[in-house]
């Protein structure tokens, strides 16, 4: 295990040394301590492979990202393919400001022009390196110190979309970023970057995709700094649905300050192997935050959400919701961890994992975790897991309803309050046509 | 012929015997009431002639329009005009009432070899005939049952059960749990369902029920059989005197 471990830091460090060399031409020297800082950190860590006694990885394997080599492209291309995936992912460019990513590098062609008016950037990260907001903030909160995905990400990354509001200013248009990936020879690893800035008493909604064009094995690592202002409200709604080969690791970092709201929609429905982290640090009196996710699983996919929510201030509050529809041999973790610091009264705080599994094979895990150093919090979990409700079923096929279409309503209706709770109708349609055809597939 | 045609039916559920013997007939355009105390077994038949798994009859047999019953599935039951509304419906997270009988009524609709009805003119019936059975139109956009009433919940099956058309009812206790007003309401929307064309098993606890719906027979059901039956005014008796005298 150590020798594979070693031998594949071996081929990251030569892949860096080539990277720095060839891609690191006109970025500041913040941007290259932080790169080779976070290539030591990376390092030392190393995969996360041992699992004995590492309850952060208790359900999710990841030896065979830790043992593959995953080439690191310099360049991409523009193949027609991808405008073909854009027709199916992306949306109206009238209705949307949209940024499209393909390997991790920022598409003009294929982008909304760049929005930079009245200190308001929409934009990619390629373009802002030597901007304050991003020097001063990029890396502050996502944790490359204990984290080896970040690190990775921080080391490697090339691009990434920079969303900057300043006080405010309300955002009507919803910011679609897509994150797509080509089809390519190799296997490829990409390492997309967000960072985001919601000024004081600004609002914004961002749909964040990452998907690909076929149906090929990489690695997408991508992690994502958010910070809200006091007052400040962002809807988040993150969609995954890569090719069923590839391995995701996502990680998005949040830090609210006072009043400020975070809504967080996941839908996981692609992949082999993913690994998504949310972290929330509730940092500010009176913000609070709003957390749902589904997942719908099927062959041998793997889904772990690791959530952590840092209740550090009083009168916050957070919301949990994720549930997941799991066939075949799929397996699922729900890992949610609550801390509510000494000082942080009046803290309110539910979190909920509800399964609905349709095979006897499939397997859901639940953990939630509390750390409750404050006395006068209210702090609740619920977590399920089991197939159709019969009695329900009976219900409906007592209407007449042939049994596939009342048993499709049922698994359907299991999730639609998640869905429900999306903001933004264009995008609750995108997601309900493609929730609807895997579930089709499934039931097949 | 008889609508539906019950003989020395005797049914189990989880392997114990409930129903012990039940003989019932009953002809398009009548109301038959069911009575009995607690656990006699009332909704174990309702559920048995609605097809719900685990219910299994052990003897005798159910002609429905002279087709063998308990051979079908539920939904074919359904489409056949036989209704069932629950004396404790269940609540379905994530499904639209609205959809669900969409659903339920369409299909039933391509069992007759018609045509399924477009959404609009859909909600002008569903809103029409939410109206008679006296539930808020809104309340039909909500899902199933969640956050009901026990009364929104019986209108709910009335609804249903107005849309269907159904060939025969059985109405499991649609008075339990209401107040007068909704007793009332409910009472009469029952008997404006009912046509010669069709028929109402109404199960119940109390009598006050069939002061509106005037039933043309009474059964006593107790322990799995029953032991009288009789006209509208064995309903007044048992209700005076209770069921001891039966048992
Ligand atoms: N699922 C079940 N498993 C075992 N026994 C049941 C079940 N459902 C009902 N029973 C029993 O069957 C008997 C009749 O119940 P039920 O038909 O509900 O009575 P009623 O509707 O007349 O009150 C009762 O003794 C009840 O406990
Ligand atoms: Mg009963």
């Amino acid at each position: 295990m150590t020798q594979i471990s070693c031998s594949s830091n071996d081929s990251y460090r030569s892949r860096f040394e080539n990277l720095i060399s060839k891609s690191s031409q006109g970025q500041p020297n913040w941007l290259k301590s932080l790169r080779e800082q976070s290539m030591n950190r990376f390092e030392t860590l190393g995969f996360p492979t041992e699992r004995k006694g590492n309850e952060e990885w208790k359900y999710t394997d990841i030896k065979n990202i830790a043992t593959s080599d995953f080439l690191v492209p310099y360049e991409t291309t523009l193949p027609s393919s991808a405008k073909k995936r854009l027709r199916q992912q992306g949306f109206d460019k009238q209705d949307f400001h949209q940024l499209v990513f393909l390997d991790g590098f920022y598409s003009a062609e294929l982008s909304s022009e760049a929005l930079q008016i009245k200190g308001c950037i929409i934009g990619p990260l390629s373009q802002a390196w030597r901007s304050h907001a991003v020097s001063s903030s990029l890396g502050t909160l996502a944790n490359s110190e204990d984290h080896a995905f970040t690190a990775l990400n921080t080391a490697f990354t090339r691009d990434g979309a920079f969303i900057h509001i300043p006080a405010n200013t309300k955002i009507e248009k919803p910011i679609n970023i897509i994150f797509l990936t080509l089809e390519w020879q190799d296997k490829i690893a990409t390492h997309p970057r967000t960072l985001v800035n919601v000024g004081k008493n600004s609002s914004a909604i961002i749909v964040e995709t990452h998907c690909s064009t076929e149906e090929t094995k990489y690695l997408s690592n991508a992690v994502s700094e958010i910070f809200l202002e006091d007052g400040s409200h962002l809807d988040h709604y993150r969609l995954q649905i890569h090719s069923k080969d590839a391995y995701h690791i996502g990680t998005t970092q949040v830090r609210l300050n006072q009043t400020s709201k975070f809504k967080s929609v996941s839908a996981d429905l692609g992949g082999k192997l993913i690994r998504n982290n949310l972290n929330i640090d509730v940092a500010g009196e009176n913000a609070s935050c709003i957390l749902n996710g589904l997942y719908i699983t099927n062959g041998t996919q793997h889904v772990d959400n690791h959530v952590t929510i840092d209740h550090s201030q009083p009168y916050t509050n957070s919301r949990e919701h994720f549930k997941g529809i799991l066939g075949d041999k799929s397996k699922t973790a729900f890992q949610g961890s609550i801390i509510i610091r000494a000082n942080s009264q009046k803290v309110d705080s539910h979190q909920e994992n509800k399964n609905l599994l349709l095979s006897s094979d499939a397997e859901a895990n639940t953990k939630p975790a509390f750390w409750i150093y404050a006395d006068d919090v209210k702090c609740g979990h619920g977590a399920s897991s089991g197939e159709l409700d019969k009695d329900a079923l009976f219900y409906l096929l007592s209407r007449g309803i042939p049994e596939k279409e009342a048993q499709s309503m049922l698994i359907k209706g299991f999730i639609t309050e998640i869905i429900e709770s999306v903001d933004c109708h264009t995008y609750k349609s995108h997601l309900e046509d493609l929730v609807k055809d895997k579930l089709s597939k499934m039931c097949e | 012929m008889s609508l539906l045609h019950i003989d020395n039916l005797h049914a189990s559920v989880d392997g114990k015997n409930i129903l012990k013997g039940v003989n019932l007939s009953i002809r398009r355009g009548e109301v038959h009431a069911i009575m009995g105390p607690n656990g006699s077994g009332k909704s174990t038949l309702a559920y048995l002639l609605a097809g719900k798994p685990g219910y299994k009859a052990t003897q005798g047999s159910v002609l429905f329009e002279g087709h063998d019953l308990l051979t079908l599935s539920p939904e074919k039951r359904a489409r056949m005009g036989m209704f069932l509304s629950f004396q404790h419906p269940v609540e379905i997270p994530g499904v639209r009432l609205d959809q669900f009988i969409r659903a339920g009524f369409n299909s039933l609709r391509q069992h007759r070899g018609e045509p399924e009805l477009d959404p609009l003119k859909f909600d002008r019936v569903i809103k029409k005939n939410a109206g008679m059975v006296g539930l808020h139109q809104s309340m039909t956009k909500r899902f199933v049952n969640m956050d009901f009433s026990g009364g929104e919940k019986k209108k709910s099956e009335l609804l249903q059960m107005s849309i269907m058309e159904p060939l025969l009812s059985i109405l499991d206790e649609p008075d339990s749990g209401l107040d007068v007003d909704a007793l009332r309401d409910v009472a009469n929307c029952i008997k404006q369902l009912h046509t010669f064309e069709n028929a109402v098993l109404l199960v119940t606890h109390y009598q006050r029920i069939l002061n509106y719906v005037v039933p043309d027979q009474v059964h006593i059901l107790v322990d799995g059989r029953i032991v009288r039956t009789g006209n509208k005014d064995l309903a007044h008796d048992v209700e005076a005197d209770g069921y001891d005298k039966y048992e």
